[in-house]
C-alpha cells in the first residue's frame, strides 16, 4: 500500500515553501536587489505569511498523529528525527517570530537573523529529508537522493515565491535577473527529479513500485517544464514579468504537490 | 545489546501457509479491527497463494513474518515519545500510554512489524507473548503452528537448543543488511 | 443416580451472572451496530477488564475434520478470550488447536451469528423472516405436527436427518435417537455429504470402512504419497509427522489436482485431473507386474489373487464351501488355504466339473495391462515421466505409505478410487506393512473403525435403548426421491448445514423442500437451511453442553464454558423437550451431565481409574488400556471381507462388469458431448479456512481469504479474457455462482475449483452447490448407496 496522506503532502509542501522562501528571502535582502525602501514593507507580509505557513505545517502534522493532544510526547526522545523536526521547527518559528515583531514595529530584520534563519531552515529541511532517509521499511525514500529531492524542492518553491515577490515590487530592473535565477532553479530540480527517478529505477528496492506514469506526465509538463519555459521566455523578455512570475509560482506550487504525491505513492513496505 | 536476547527459528520448508500463527495471535490477544501482529508471505509472490513459476512444476512456499525483536532496533532509536522500548530479555515492546501513534516505528521497520492499533490509536505489537514466555510457555504462534516450524528460545545462550539449531541448520536472520541484527532466524 | 456436583470452574454464580448481564447489554447495542459494531465493542469490553481472573476450561472440538482436538479455553470474564492445544496424556508430541477451532470460539461467542430463541417462520420459505416464540410453543408445534403425521401417514412420514456438524456422542445421536424413539426415518448420511466413495472402496477390499497406519509410522517409510489428500489442511493433527517423516529422508509427493497447502511441503506434486485416481493406480500396477516388481509373495500369501474364478460366471471357484488355488507343486486344484501349496497367480485350469477357471489375478493384471505409460498419462493428464518415475519409485522405495483421502472419491463410481489405490498397495506388498500401507484416516485410532455412533465399552447400554418403535434408517442418497415421492411429511434437521452440503441446491429449494409441509432446524447457527425451515431452533455449540467425544485412547469431555447464549439449548435437550410432550419421555428423562455421567460408569477395567472431577477439571480421560506407540491396520493380515483375504476380486460386481478395479470416464466428461458446452471441471475442495460451512468469514480468518474465488490456470483464464480478481461466472445447465477468479499456476489446465462451506450471502451471487448434482449410480446403490460426485461436474466460466 502506497503511503499516501494528505497532512504529509500539506506539511512537506508547506515547510518547503517555509523554508526555501525564507533562504531565498534572504539571500535577496542581501544581493541588494530589493530598494531601501520595499525590503521592509515586503518582510513584514512575508515573515507573517511564513509563519502562517509553518503553523499550518505544524498543525498538519500533529493531526496525523493518532493522539495528537500527547504531541509533547514527541520531544522525550531528542535524538530522533521526529523530535528533532518538532525542534528545529520551533526554531525557525522562534526566528519567524522575531523577525515579525521586528518589522511589526518597523524596523529592518537584521542580516544576521536573516543568516541563522537560513542555517535553522537547512537544518529542519535536513531533518525532514532524514525521516524518511532512516525509514528503512521503504525502500524508495529510504536513501541519500531524498535529501537533494529534499532541498531541491525546497529551492525552487523559495525561489518562485521571492521571484512573485520581486515583480510584485515591481522590481523592473530585477525581472530578468530573477527569471536567470528562477530557471536555474528549474534546472536544478530537474536534475534532482532524474536523479529520483533513476535511484527508483535502479535502486535495490526488494518491493514492487507502482507505476505513476500520469502523474509524471504532469509533474514534469506542469511542474518542470512550463516553469522552465516560463522563466526562459521571461528571461528573453518575451512575457511580462508579473505574469511570468505568477504563473512561474502557480506550476511550481502544483508541479511539487504532483512530485509529492508520486514521492508518497513509492512509499511501499518491505 | 541487552545481556539477555529472546530469539525464534522458523523453518520455511516446514511452513504450509495455513496462518494458524497469524490468526491465533489475533484471537488471542483480541488485536483490534484489521491489525494482525504477524503475517505469512508466499515466497516471491505479489498475491498470497499464488505459487512461482509454470504449471506443471510452480513452487509454492511460505515465509512467516513477525517482530524480529533486534538487537539494535530502528524502530527504538527513532521513535520519538521513547514509547518503543526494549526489555532485560532482549524483547521489543510498546507503552502505548506513552505512544503518539505517529507510526514512524513502522516506517523505520524494515519488517513492518509495529501496527497501529485502530481503536486505541497507539501502535501495538508482537510482545513475543512475554506474559506467556515468563511462565515457561510457549508463545502463542510457537505453541499452534501444526507444523512445529518454529522454536523459541534464547539465543543469546550459546547452548540453548534454539542456538544450537540456528548454527546445525545454518538458518539465517531476513534482511540483515540493514544492520538492525534480528532475532528471528529462518531455514 | 449420584447427586450431581457442580464443576469446579463453575462455581462462582455470581461472576457468571454479571457476564450474563453484560452479554445481554452487548446484544442491545449489537442489534443497532450490526457485526462491525460487535466485533469492536467485544473487544473493548475484553480489554476493559483484562485484570479478571482466566479460568481454563477444557473442550473438544466436534467439528468433523477427524482430528479431534483437545482443547484449551482461556476463559476471562465469563468469555473464551483464547483458545490454545489442550495436552494429551502420553503423547507429549500430538496436541493441536487450529485456526478453525480458535477463531469458532470466537465467533460462537457473537449473538449477531446466532439463533438465540426458537424462531417461527413467518415470512416466505428462504426469505429469513421469522418470530420469535416460546420454548413451551415450539415444542407443543413439533409434537402436535408429529403427532398429525403419525395418525395421516405413520410415524415413518416424519424424517430425522443429521450429517456430521458436531460430532458429540449427544450431539450427534440426540436427533437420530428421537427419531428411533418415535419410530421415524432416520438416514446414514455418508452417501450424500460424499464420503462414501471411501467407506465402500475401503469394505470391498479390507472388509472394513477405515483403517490405517498412524501417522508416525511413516517415520519408516521411504516414500509417502498423500493421495488426494490435504493433510496439511484436512486433518492437521497430523501434518507435523509428514514433515519429520520427510526430514527422515521419505520423499513426499501429493497428488492432487490443485496444488494444496501440503504440496508446500510436499517434494513433488502430481496434478492429477479429477477422478483419474484408478487410472493412475491401474498404469502403476501395470508397470509394476509387467516388470515383476510386484510382491508375488505377499499377493499369494495375503490376497485373493491365486484364488481361482470360473471362467463362465466370473464367480470364485468353491471345493465344498472353500476358495480355491491351484497348487503349481502338485499341479491341481486344492481348497485355499491348503499347507504346503504354491498356489498360482497366472494360468488356466480346468476344476473337476470341466469348468475352466484361472486365478483372480489374472483380471486384475488384463485390467492394468490396459493402462500403460503412455495411455495412463493421457488420461491423467500427466507427463509420461512423471507416472514412470512414480512407478518406478513406488514399487523400489520400499516401504512406500499411501494417505488415501476423499478427496479423490467425490466421483461417479466413488468406491473405485480407493479401492484402486489400495489395491495397488497390496500388489507392492505393501498393505499390513510398517511404513506402508493404503490409509484411510489415520490418527491414533489407526487400527480401528473411527470411533463413531457406537463405541464399545462405555455404559450406553441406556442410551441405546429406544424403547419398541421400529428402527428405520434409510440411504442418504435416497433423500431427493423419497420426498419428492411424498414420503416426508416432516423434516428435522439437524448437526447439519443440509442445503450447503449437498449436492444441486437448486432442485433442493425448488423441487425437494417444497414437498415437505414442515421443517425443522436445529443449529447454533443463522446457516442457509435454517432459512428455508419452518422452525428454526436454537442449538449450542461444543463450548456450551455437557457432551463426550472418544478419540482413543482419550476420552474427551465438553462442558459449559460461557453462558448460554440467549435461549439456545443442546441437541439432545431439546430433543428431551419435545420427547416429554409425545409420551417418549421415559426414553429421555436424564440432563446432558446425567447421561455423560451414565456412559462413564462403565464396568471396563480400562475405566476404573475414572474420577468425574479429575475429568471436569482436565478435560480428558486416558483409557489405562490406551495404546500409545505408532500401530498400523493389517498387521495380521486377516481382513473381514468374504474371503478372509486383501480383496480385489468382488465377484457380486461382476454383473457390472466392477470384478476388479477399474477407470471410467466422468459422468459429466469434459471430452464428451457436455464438455463442449462446458468444458472446465469444477472441484470443491476443502480449505484451509473451513472444514464445512462452520468457519466461513470468521472475522480473524479473513486474512486467509476473505469471500469465494474460483482458482483457474491462467491458460483457461487467458482463453476467456479473465484477469485475476475479475469478476467470473461459473455456470452450467443447473444453475450458477458469481464470484472473483483467483488465477493460478497452481492448479491443472481444463480444472477449477471452488472452496467448499461458502454460503450464498458471501458470493456475489449464486453458491457452488447450484452447479452439482445428485446422480444414483446403481453400482454404487448395489454396494451401499450412491455418494454425490461434488467433483463430477462441468461448468463453463466468464467475465460476469
Amino acid at each position: 500500500m502506497a503511503e499516501i496522506n494528505l497532512s504529509l503532502i500539506v506539511f512537506t509542501l508547506l515547510i518547503g515553501l517555509c523554508t526555501g522562501t525564507f533562504i531565498f528571502y534572504g539571500l535577496w535582502q542581501f544581493s541588494g536587489i530589493p530598494s531601501e525602501e520595499t525590503s521592509p514593507k515586503s518582510s513584514h507580509r512575508v515573515m507573517l505569511l511564513l509563519l502562517i505557513f509553518l503553523g499550518v505545517a505544524l498543525l498538519a502534522s500533529a493531526t496525523h498523529l493518532g493522539k495528537t493532544f500527547r504531541f509533547l510526547n514527541a520531544f522525550r526522545n531528542p535524538g530522533s528525527m521526529i523530535a528533532q523536526e518538532g525542534i528545529w521547527s520551533i526554531a525557525l518559528g522562534v526566528i519567524l517570530l522575531i523577525a515579525f515583531f521586528l518589522t511589526f514595529k518597523g524596523q529592518k530584520v537584521p542580516k544576521v537573523l536573516y543568516a541563522v534563519g537560513g542555517l535553522v531552515s537547512c537544518g529542519l529541511l535536513l531533518v525532514c529529508s532524514l525521516v524518511y532517509v532512516r525509514a528503512l521499511g521503504f525502500p524508495a525514500w529510504s536513501n541519500g537522493v531524498t535529501i537533494v529531492y529534499y532541498f531541491g524542492s525546497a529551492a525552487l518553491l523559495g525561489v518562485a515565491v521571492v521571484y512573485a515577490l520581486s515583480v510584485q515590487h515591481a522590481e523592473k530592473a530585477a525581472g530578468k535577473m530573477m527569471a536567470s535565477v528562477a530557471l536555474t532553479a528549474v534546472f536544478v530540480q530537474i536534475v534532482v527529479t532524474l536523479a529520483f527517478a533513476l535511484h527508483l529505477q535502479f535502486g535495490v528496492m526488494y518491493v514492487n513500485l507502482p507505476s505513476t506514469v500520469v502523474l509524471d506526465i504532469l509533474r514534469w509538463g506542469i511542474g518542470l517544464l512550463a516553469p522552465a519555459i516560463i522563466a526562459y521566455l521571461a528571461w528573453l523578455g518575451k512575457i511580462k514579468g508579473k505574469s511570468a512570475a505568477w504563473s512561474f509560482l502557480t506550476c511550481v506550487i502544483v508541479g511539487e504537490v504532483f512530485s509529492r504525491l508520486i514521492f508518497f505513492m513509492q512509499g511501499v513496505h518491505l | 545489546m541487552s545481556a539477555k536476547q529472546y530469539g525464534m527459528l522458523i523453518d520455511t520448508t516446514r511452513c504450509v501457509g495455513c496462518q494458524t500463527c497469524v490468526v491465533s495471535c489475533k484471537i488471542n490477544y483480541q488485536v483490534p479491527e484489521e491489525a494482525y501482529w504477524s503475517s505469512v508471505e508466499t515466497i516471491g509472490s505479489e498475491v498470497m497463494y499464488q505459487p512461482t513459476g509454470k504449471y506443471p512444476h510452480p513452487v509454492l512456499a511460505f515465509r512467516p513474518r513477525l517482530c524480529n525483536h533486534c538487537t539494535d532496533p530502528v524502530c527504538v532509536k527513532n521513535c520519538p515519545t521513547g514509547a518503543m522500548h526494549k526489555d532485560e530479555n532482549g524483547i521489543v515492546s510498546v507503552s502505548q500510554e506513552v505512544c503518539i501513534g505517529c507510526q514512524y516505528c513502522v516506517w523505520v521497520c524494515p519488517y513492518n512489524a509495529p501496527k497501529l492499533d485502530t481503536v486505541q490509536n497507539v501502535m501495538s505489537k508482537c510482545t513475543f507473548c512475554q506474559g506467556r514466555t515468563t511462565k515457561g510457555e510457549k508463545p502463542y504462534c510457537v505453541e499452534s503452528c501444526p507444523a512445529e516450524a518454529r522454536i523459541f528460545g534464547l539465543i543469546s545462550d550459546p547452548h540453548s537448543e534454539i542456538s544450537r539449531l540456528i548454527s546445525a541448520k545454518h538458518a539465517q536472520p531476513l534482511l540483515p543488511h540493514f544492520g538492525t541484527v534480528p532475532s528471528v532466524y529462518y531455514v | 443416580m449420584k447427586k450431581l456436583t457442580t464443576s469446579k470452574t463453575f462455581k462462582d454464580a455470581k461472576i457468571t451472572r454479571r457476564t450474563f448481564l453484560k452479554g445481554v447489554g452487548a446484544i442491545t447495542v449489537t442489534g443497532s451496530l450490526g457485526m462491525a459494531g460487535v466485533l469492536g465493542g467485544n473487544t473493548r469490553q475484553v480489554k476493559a477488564t483484562e485484570d479478571a481472573p482466566i479460568k481454563y476450561i477444557h473442550s473438544c472440538c466436534t467439528v468433523n475434520c477427524t482430528s479431534r482436538c483437545h482443547l484449551k479455553g482461556h476463559v476471562q470474564d465469563g468469555r473464551i478470550v483464547a483458545v490454545t492445544p489442550g495436552l494429551l496424556p502420553g503423547r507429549d508430541d500430538y496436541p493441536n488447536a487450529c485456526l478453525r477451532a480458535m477463531s469458532y470460539a470466537q465467533r460462537l461467542q457473537d449473538p449477531t451469528q446466532r439463533v438465540l430463541y426458537p424462531m417461527k417462520r413467518v415470512g416466505e420459505r428462504g426469505e429469513g423472516k421469522y418470530e420469535q416464540i416460546t420454548w413451551d410453543e415450539a415444542f407443543d408445534l413439533i409434537a402436535a405436527k408429529l403427532t398429525e403425521t403419525k395418525e395421516k401417514y405413520g410415524s415413518h412420514a416424519a424424517s430425522f436427518f443429521t450429517m456430521s456438524g458436531n460430532l458429540a456422542k449427544l450431539a450427534w445421536e440426540s436427533t437420530t435417537r428421537l427419531g428411533a424413539t418415535f419410530g421415524g426415518t432416520t438416514y446414514s448420511t455418508e452417501g450424500l455429504m460424499g464420503d462414501h466413495g471411501a467407506s465402500m472402496g475401503m469394505n470391498l477390499v479390507f472388509g472394513q470402512a477405515r483403517g490405517g497406519h498412524d501417522t508416525r509410522d511413516y517415520m519408516n517409510s521411504k516414500l509417502i504419497l498423500l493421495w488426494g489428500r490435504n493433510v496439511a489442511d484436512t486433518h492437521t493433527s497430523e501434518l507435523r509427522y509428514i514433515i519429520k517423516a520427510r526430514e527422515n529422508g521419505a520423499k513426499v509427493v501429493m497428488i492432487d489436482p490443485r496444488q494444496c497447502s501440503n504440496a508446500a511441503v510436499a517434494d513433488q506434486w502430481i496434478p492429477i485431473r479429477p477422478q483419474t485416481d484408478p487410472a493412475l493406480a491401474l498404469g502403476m500396477m501395470n508397470y509394476m507386474i509387467s516388470r515383476d516388481l510386484h510382491d508375488v509373495a505377499w499377493l499369494k500369501a495375503n490376497s485373493c489373487a491365486p484364488l481361482l474364478v470360473r471362467n463362465d460366471d466370473g464367480q470364485y471357484l468353491r471345493l465344498n464351501g472353500s476358495y480355491a488355488v491351484w497348487d503349481e507343486k502338485s499341479k491341481s486344484i486344492v481348497p485355499a488355504g491348503t499347507a504346503g501349496v504354491d498356489p498360482a497367480l497366472s494360468g488356466e485350469y480346468v476344476a473337476a466339473d470341466g469348468v475352466k477357471c484361472h486365478p483372480s489375478f489374472v483380471d486384475l493384471a488384463k485390467e492394468a495391462s490396459k493402462y500403460t505409460i503412455a495411455v495412463t498419462a493421457e488420461i491423467c493428464g500427466l507427463e509420461e515421466e512423471v507416472v514412470e518415475q512414480l512407478a518406478y519409485e513406488y514399487a523400489t522405495m520400499k516401504p512406500a505409505g499411501i494417505r488415501m483421502g476423499q478427496g479423490m472419491q467425490r466421483v461417479y463410481n466413488s468406491f473405485a478410487p480407493f479401492r484402486t489405490v489400495a489395491t495397488l498397495a497390496a500388489v507392492a506388498g505393501y498393505i499390513g506393512v510398517s511404513g506402508g500401507g493404503a490409509s484411510h484416516m489415520g490418527g491414533t485410532s489407526s487400527i480401528n473403525p473411527i470411533p463413531g455412533v457406537t463405541v464399545p465399552d462405555f455404559n450406553f447400554a441406556e442410551w441405546s435403548n429406544t424403547g419398541d418403535a421400529p428402527f428405520i434408517e434409510k440411504k442418504s442418497s435416497q433423500l431427493y426421491n423419497m420426498i419428492e415421492n411424498d414420503e416426508v411429511k416432516f423434516l428435522w434437521i439437524a448437526v447439519s448445514n443440509f442445503i450447503n452440503q449437498s449436492p444441486d441446491a437448486n432442485r433442493v429449494i425448488q423441487d425437494i423442500l417444497p414437498k415437505v409441509p414442515f421443517i425443522v432446524n436445529v443449529d447454533p447457527f443463522w446457516t442457509w437451511t435454517a432459512k428455508y425451515a419452518d422452525l428454526v431452533l436454537p442449538g449450542k455449540t461444543h463450548w456450551e453442553v455437557w457432551d463426550l467425544l472418544v478419540r482413543s485412547p482419550w476420552v474427551m469431555l465438553d462442558q459449559p464454558a460461557i453462558e448460554t447464549m440467549g435461549e439456545s439449548k443442546s441437541d439432545c435437550e431439546i430433543c428431551s423437550g419435545v420427547a416429554k410432550r409425545i409420551e417418549l419421555g421415559h426414553l429421555w428423562d436424564k440432563t446432558d451431565e446425567e447421561w455423560i455421567r451414565t456412559f462413564m460408569t462403565s464396568e471396563h477395567p480400562a475405566f476404573a481409574a475414572f474420577d468425574w472431577d479429575k475429568w471436569v477439571q482436565e478435560g480428558i480421560f486416558t483409557r489405562s488400556d490406551g495404546i500409545f506407540d505408532p500401530v498400523y491396520a493389517f498387521k495380521d493380515q486377516k481382513y473381514k471381507t468374504l474371503t478372509g483375504k486383501f480383496e480385489f476380486y468382488t465377484e457380486k460386481l461382476k454383473q457390472f462388469g466392477q470384478e476388479v478395479p477399474s477407470y471410467t470416464r466422468m459422468l459429466e466428461d469434459p471430452q464428451g458431448d457436455l464438455g463442449k458446452k462446458f468444458p472446465l471441471v469444477c472441484i470443491n475442495y476443502h480449505d484451509r479456512l473451513n472444514v464445512h460451512s462452520q468457519h466461513m468469514l470468521y472475522p480473524a480468518l479473513r486474512i486467509v481469504s476473505s469471500e469465494p474465488e474460483v482458482q483457474i490456470n491462467t491458460v483457461d483464464a487467458e482463453a476467456r479474457g479473465i484477469a485475476h480478481g475479475d469478476k467470473v461466472k461459473v455456470f452450467n445447465d443447473r444453475g450458477y455462482c458469481i464470484l472473483k477468479a483467483f488465477i493460478t499456476e497452481g492448479i491443472a489446465p481444463g480444472i477449477t475449483a471452488i472452496a467448499n462451506g461458502w454460503t450464498p450471502e458471501q458470493y456475489i451471487e449464486g453458491n457452488h452447490q447450484n452447479l452439482t448434482h445428485l446422480t444414483i449410480n446403481p453400482v454404487e446403490e448395489f454396494i451401499s448407496q450412491t455418494n454425490s460426485a461434488f467433483y463430477d461436474v462441468l461448468v463453463e466460466i466468464e467475465k460476469a
